[in-house]
């Protein structure tokens, strides 16, 4: 794959993978920058209704122009693998800054914390007001590039409701921060977002999710009948 | 965390709302730094209960969180419109809603528009408002998009403050695609109205001493 050119990108490496699929960076050739680019997985888009669906989604999240949310160049198609062409940003995810504060000892320190909350908040505000859902908030889903923070995939979420996606292990990070609705399955608006932005609140100040359990079924039960669980030992407290 | 409601009427009704809380939050927490771990920890507490009650939403929060600066005069630039229309046909009226706008706004006393000439260099090239801000020494940027569908015209209009990449205003038109001059001129005037009145306010704002420094900046 490395070395291949895709349509009009060449790819350079290989930057990650998860549930949502492989990316890489790639240099754009038409229009000379780097870019990072998305390949779903076959069997996310193999199904007609699966996949107009989804063009339709990341072309909606195409039209999001905000300094906190991660722009989406172009969606695109090769060798019958979808895939999407983004900004490529220079930095870590927010998850990632979480765990190598704990791995420490360490929280994000409140400051640094409010400011990321701030602006994942205003970003999420825009989008609402064009009225474009993300569902599937998690700090896994957020970089952290210079002072700037950016919300990424936007609309792969809807993906998910996909009848042939098997709940993977990829799904269960992403479950602890669903909301009680999205569980049940019902419907889902904005407030969705609001929830797992409180999940992602509560993990960025105290390094833990609100919700844990030992396995899916459990957490499941949690989330839609549990209290959130108190912050294990609060910054300087015991 | 009122976030975190099973009930999503008992969350908050919106991220704005959300994002206005924890500037709230941010507001009082500078000084907490030099205060014992503990001692922050309370902040924290009362920080987060500020969340939970969601009271301390206020207003005059509203604006953005710039400190001391001296007011200057407001000034905006008109970036070149995305035309989202299939097959790209409206460029050209894109470009035309623009240059109208821009003429209008120019009208606007007190507000500086920044020539179309500095602004050809920024031609579609993505680039935040925020970065333009400071790239032209503007205080806001107008932006939007057209899309062409069948007879219609669908124009989305949006001003952003520079300083903090808040929305100061946004507005959907939608027209039909008689006659090109026309709807120019009158999407042209009803944003430099709405953008008149909008400025006003802040101008009112400030003039009774309340906190409405976005048109301050440092």
């Amino acid at each position: 794959m490395i070395g291949q050119t895709i349509s009009h990108y060449q790819i350079l490496e290989k930057l990650g993978e998860g549930g949502m699929g492989v990316v890489y960076k790639a240099s754009d050739l038409k229009l000379n920058r780097t870019v990072a680019l998305k390949f779903l997985p076959p069997q996310l888009t193999d199904d007609p209704s699966a996949k107009s669906r989804f063009l339709q989604e990341a072309r909606t999240a195409s039209t999001l122009d905000h300094v906190n949310i991660g722009t989406v160049y172009d969606v695109d198609e090769a060798n019958g693998q979808m895939f999407i062409a983004m900004a490529y940003y220079e930095g870590e995810t927010l998850g990632s800054r979480i765990r190598r504060a704990r791995a420490e000892g360490l929280f994000v320190p409140v400051p640094e914390a409010l400011d990321i909350a701030a602006q994942v908040a205003q970003g999420l505000a825009e989008a609402h007001r064009k009225e474009i859902i993300h569902r599937d908030i998690k700090s896994d889903n957020i970089v952290l590039t210079g002072d700037r923070v950016k919300i990424m995939d936007f609309g792969l979420a809807k993906l998910k409701d996909s009848p042939r996606y098997t709940q993977s292990g990829s799904l269960v990070g992403t479950l602890a921060y669903m909301s009680p609705e999205q569980i049940r399955g019902e419907p889902v608006d904005h407030r969705a977002d609001i929830f797992s932005f409180g999940v992602l609140f509560y993990e960025l100040l105290t390094g833990d999710l609100p919700f844990r359990a030992e396995h899916q079924a459990a957490l499941t039960y949690a989330i839609a009948h549990s209290a959130p669980t108190p912050p294990r030992s609060p910054r300087g407290w015991s | 965390m009122k976030c975190l409601e099973k009930e999503r009427e008992n969350r908050f009704a919106s991220m704005g709302e959300v994002a206005k809380t924890i500037e709230t939050i941010r507001r009082a927490e500078p000084e907490s730094e030099r205060l014992p771990s503990n001692r922050r920890m309370i902040g924290l507490v009362a920080a987060a209960a500020a969340l939970v009650i969601g009271v301390v939403v206020t207003w005059y929060l509203l604006t953005d969180r710039s400190s001391a600066g001296a007011p200057i005069r407001p000034s905006i630039a008109v970036i070149f419109l995305e035309d989202r229309s299939a097959g790209a046909t409206q460029r050209e009226l894109a470009t035309g809603i623009a240059d109208e706008i821009q003429t209008e706004l120019s009208n606007i006393p007190g507000l500086q528009v920044i020539s179309r000439n500095e602004l050809s260099l920024f031609r579609d090239k993505p680039i935040g408002a925020r970065e333009l801000g400071k790239q032209l020494g503007v205080s806001y940027v107008l932006g939007g998009s057209v899309r062409a569908e069948g007879s219609r015209l669908r124009f989305i209009c949006e001003v952003v403050q520079t300083e903090d990449g808040f929305n100061l205003w946004s507005q959907g038109f939608t027209h039909e695609l008689k006659s090109t001059l026309d709807v120019q001129t009158d999407i042209a005037q009803q944003v430099a109205l709405a953008l008149k009145k909008k400025f006003a306010e802040k101008t009112a704002e400030q003039r009774l001493g309340l906190p409405a420094n976005s048109l301050v900046r440092r």
